[in-house]
C-alpha cells in the first residue's frame, strides 16, 4: 500500500479547535472524529425519525483552514459486530471523505450497536468483540464492504478490552492479525489501548507486537489514562505517561510502514489536567522524536499471512464461545439497563466497570446538552434525586448514539413528570435551542414566567427567587446560517 | 451575556410578551466549563474514549462549589 508519511498529529474534537490552532506548528496532521461534527439534518423540526446526518459546515471549514493533511477516525460505524451499523453514516462519511480527502480512514473493531431494524439499539460505548473465528469472519466481511463502498484505504483500531480473556478466544495479536491479513487492511495500533489491556491482565504489549503483521501497522495512537477501581482506563485524560512513551520508543522502530503518529485527548480533560498550549507543543516535540525512530529496527515479520485454514486451527475453541450475534445480545444485557435478561450473562468483574463508564457517558451527555435543566434539578432537588431519576430513565431507554437524541429522550422523560415549576418550559427551551442550531430555523417556545430572571439565576448557579406569572413567547434564533 | 427582553418582537398583546433569544445563550458557560464548545459541538457523537466521562463531574462540582460545600476535584470512584 503506497501511503504518504504524514507525521505527527492530534485529534480534532469540539472544544479543542482553538488549542490546536495555537499549537499548530507542533502538528503535521490533524485527525478528525467526524461524527462529533455531524448533526441530524433537521428535515423535521422535532428532530425525530431517521433523518440523514449533515456535516456542520462551519466546523469543517475551520478544520480545513488549519491547512494540514486530515485523517478521518470514525466513531459511529464500528466494524466489530454482526449488526449492521446505522446506514445513515454512509452518505455522511462519503461527504466527509469528499470534503477532506484523507489518505486513509479508520474505525474501531468494536461493537456499538445490537439488533436490527426497529430493534437496533446503541450500546453507548465501544464494547469489545468476542475473539473467535466467527467474529473474525464477521469483521472481515464488514471491512470488505466498507472497502468496496468507499474505495479508500481502511485501518481498524486495536481496541481496549477490560474483560478477561475467555477460554477458547484467540489471543489479541492473532485476532487482530487475522482480521488485517484476511481483509487486506491496515492496523491502527493504539498503543495506549494495548498497554491498558496488559495492565488489566490481557496479553502483553511485547507479545501483541511480536504477533502482529507489523507491515500493516499504518498508524499509532498515544494517549493518557487513569486508574479506576483497580483498572487502568483508556480515558484520553492526560499527556502520554513516560512509561508509554518509553514503550513507543521500543515499538516504533519495529514498524516499517508507520505513516502517522497521533495524540488523543478529550477536550474536557485538557482543562481538568491543567494543560495549556505549551504542554501540547512539548508533547508534539516528543512525538516527533519518536516518529523519527520509525522503521529503524525492522526485522522480517515473523507473522506470515494467516489463511482461513490456519484460522480454523487457531480457533479450535470457537465451539465453546458465543456466536457474534449472541455476544452482541450478551454485551447489551451487560451494559444497557433497559435490556431484557439473557440466559448466559457475561461473568466478568469488568461488567461493572463498563456499566459505570456507560452511565458516566450518559450523565455527561445530559449535563452537556441540557445544562440549565440539569443545574435546576441539582440545585432544587440534589444529586441523589437526580441520579435516581437517571436510574429510572436508564431502565426504560437504551442509550442514543447522538447527544441530541439522548437529550431529547431524557427531556421527554422528565416532561412527563411534574417535578419543578417551569421545568417543562425550560426543557422545551433547551430542545428548541438545539433544533434552532441543527435546522437553522427559528424556534418558538412559551414561558409562564420571566425567562430572563429564570435562566440568569441558573447560569449564576442559584435557584431563581419567586417568579411572577408572565406570559412570554420566546423566539429562539440560530446563530449560524445553514445552507 | 444575558437574555435581553428589550428585543421584543411585538408590543404586548393580550398580556403576552414576545422576545427573541439567540440559541447560544444556552451554552454561555465558558467560566464553568473551561473550554469553548458551541451548541453543535454538544449534539453530535461523543469523543472516542474508553474511559470515564468527566462532563457530569464538572457540572456536579460546579453546583457543589456554588452551594459552598466541599469541592471534589476528582471524579468519584478514584
Amino acid at each position: 500500500m503506497n501511503l504518504p508519511d504524514l507525521g505527527v498529529g492530534i485529534v480534532w474534537l469540539p472544544g479543542l479547535e482553538a488549542t490546536i490552532a495555537s499549537s499548530l506548528d507542533a502538528w503535521d496532521l490533524i485527525e478528525v472524529e467526524p461524527q462529533a461534527f455531524w448533526t441530524k439534518a433537521g428535515a423535521r423540526d422535532d428532530g425525530r425519525g431517521n433523518e440523514p446526518f449533515r456535516l456542520n459546515e462551519g466546523a469543517f471549514e475551520q478544520l480545513c483552514a488549519q491547512r494540514r493533511p486530515v485523517l478521518v477516525h470514525s466513531v459511529g460505524y464500528a466494524v466489530g459486530g454482526s449488526t449492521p451499523s446505522d446506514a445513515r453514516n454512509l452518505p455522511a462519511l462519503r461527504a466527509t471523505f469528499d470534503r477532506l480527502k484523507p489518505a486513509w480512514w479508520s474505525e474501531h473493531a468494536s461493537l456499538q450497536t445490537t439488533g436490527c431494524g426497529e430493534d437496533r439499539r446503541a450500546l453507548g460505548f465501544l464494547m469489545p468483540p468476542i475473539q473467535s473465528r466467527s467474529s473474525v469472519d464477521t469483521i472481515v466481511d464488514n471491512i470488505r464492504r466498507l472497502q468496496d463502498d468507499f474505495g479508500l484505504p481502511f485501518a481498524f483500531e486495536t481496541g481496549v478490552n477490560y474483560l478477561r480473556p475467555r477460554p477458547g478466544e484467540l489471543p489479541d495479536s492473532e485476532f487482530w492479525g487475522s482480521i488485517a491479513e484476511r481483509a487486506g487492511c491496515g492496523i491502527l495500533l493504539d498503543l495506549h489501548n494495548i498497554w491498558a489491556n496488559e495492565r488489566n491482565g490481557r496479553q502483553s504489549v511485547a507479545s501483541v507486537v511480536e504477533g502482529l503483521p507489523l507491515e500493516r501497522v499504518w498508524e499509532m495512537h498515544l494517549a493518557g489514562g487513569q486508574p479506576y477501581k483497580g483498572y487502568w482506563l483508556d480515558a484520553h485524560s492526560d499527556l502520554p505517561p513516560d512509561e508509554l512513551l518509553a514503550l513507543a520508543r521500543r515499538v516504533v522502530p519495529q514498524l516499517p510502514a508507520l505513516h502517522a503518529l497521533v495524540f488523543e485527548i478529550v477536550p474536557d480533560y485538557l482543562v481538568h489536567a491543567g494543560l495549556d498550549v505549551g504542554d501540547l507543543v512539548r508533547c508534539g516535540g516528543v512525538l516527533h522524536e519518536i516518529w523519527s525512530l520509525r522503521g529503524s529496527a525492522c526485522v522480517a515479520s515473523s507473522t506470515e499471512t494467516i489463511t482461513r485454514e490456519e484460522c480454523d486451527v487457531l480457533s479450535v475453541g470457537d465451539a465453546a464461545l458465543p456466536s457474534p450475534e449472541m455476544w452482541g445480545t450478551q454485551i447489551r444485557h451487560a451494559v444497557d439497563r433497559s435490556a431484557p435478561s439473557v440466559d448466559a450473562p457475561i461473568d466478568d468483574p469488568a461488567v461493572g466497570i463498563y456499566r459505570d463508564l456507560v452511565d458516566a457517558v450518559r450523565m455527561g451527555t445530559i449535563a452537556d446538552a441540557l445544562p440549565l435543566s440539569t443545574r435546576y434539578l441539582l440545585l432544587a432537588r440534589g444529586e441523589d434525586f437526580f441520579k435516581a431519576l437517571l436510574q429510572t430513565y436508564w431502565s426504560l431507554h437504551a442509550p442514543e448514539a447522538f447527544m441530541s437524541e439522548e437529550a431529547r429522550a431524557f427531556a421527554e422523560f422528565l416532561a412527563e413528570k411534574d417535578l419543578l415549576p417551569h421545568l417543562d418550559e425550560l426543557l422545551a427551551f433547551e430542545l428548541a435551542a438545539h433544533r434552532a442550531e441543527m435546522s437553522g430555523k427559528v424556534q418558538r417556545v412559551h414561558f409562564t414566567c420571566d425567562p430572563n430572571r429564570f435562566i440568569q439565576a441558573l447560569k449564576a448557579g442559584r435557584l431563581p427567587e419567586a417568579l411572577p406569572e408572565l406570559e412570554v413567547e420566546v423566539e429562539v434564533t440560530p446563530h449560524v446560517e445553514m445552507e | 451575556m444575558g437574555i435581553e427582553m428589550k428585543h421584543a418582537l411585538a408590543t404586548q398583546k393580550d398580556n403576552v410578551v414576545r422576545v427573541s433569544v439567540p440559541a447560544e445563550i444556552l451554552f454561555d458557560f465558558k467560566k464553568f466549563a473551561g473550554i469553548q464548545k458551541d451548541i453543535l459541538g454538544r449534539l453530535g457523537c461523543a469523543a472516542c474514549t474508553s474511559g470515564h466521562d468527566i462532563r457530569w463531574d464538572i457540572t456536579r462540582n460546579f453546583v457543589v462549589d456554588i452551594k459552598g460545600q466541599i469541592h471534589e476535584s476528582a471524579p468519584r470512584g478514584w
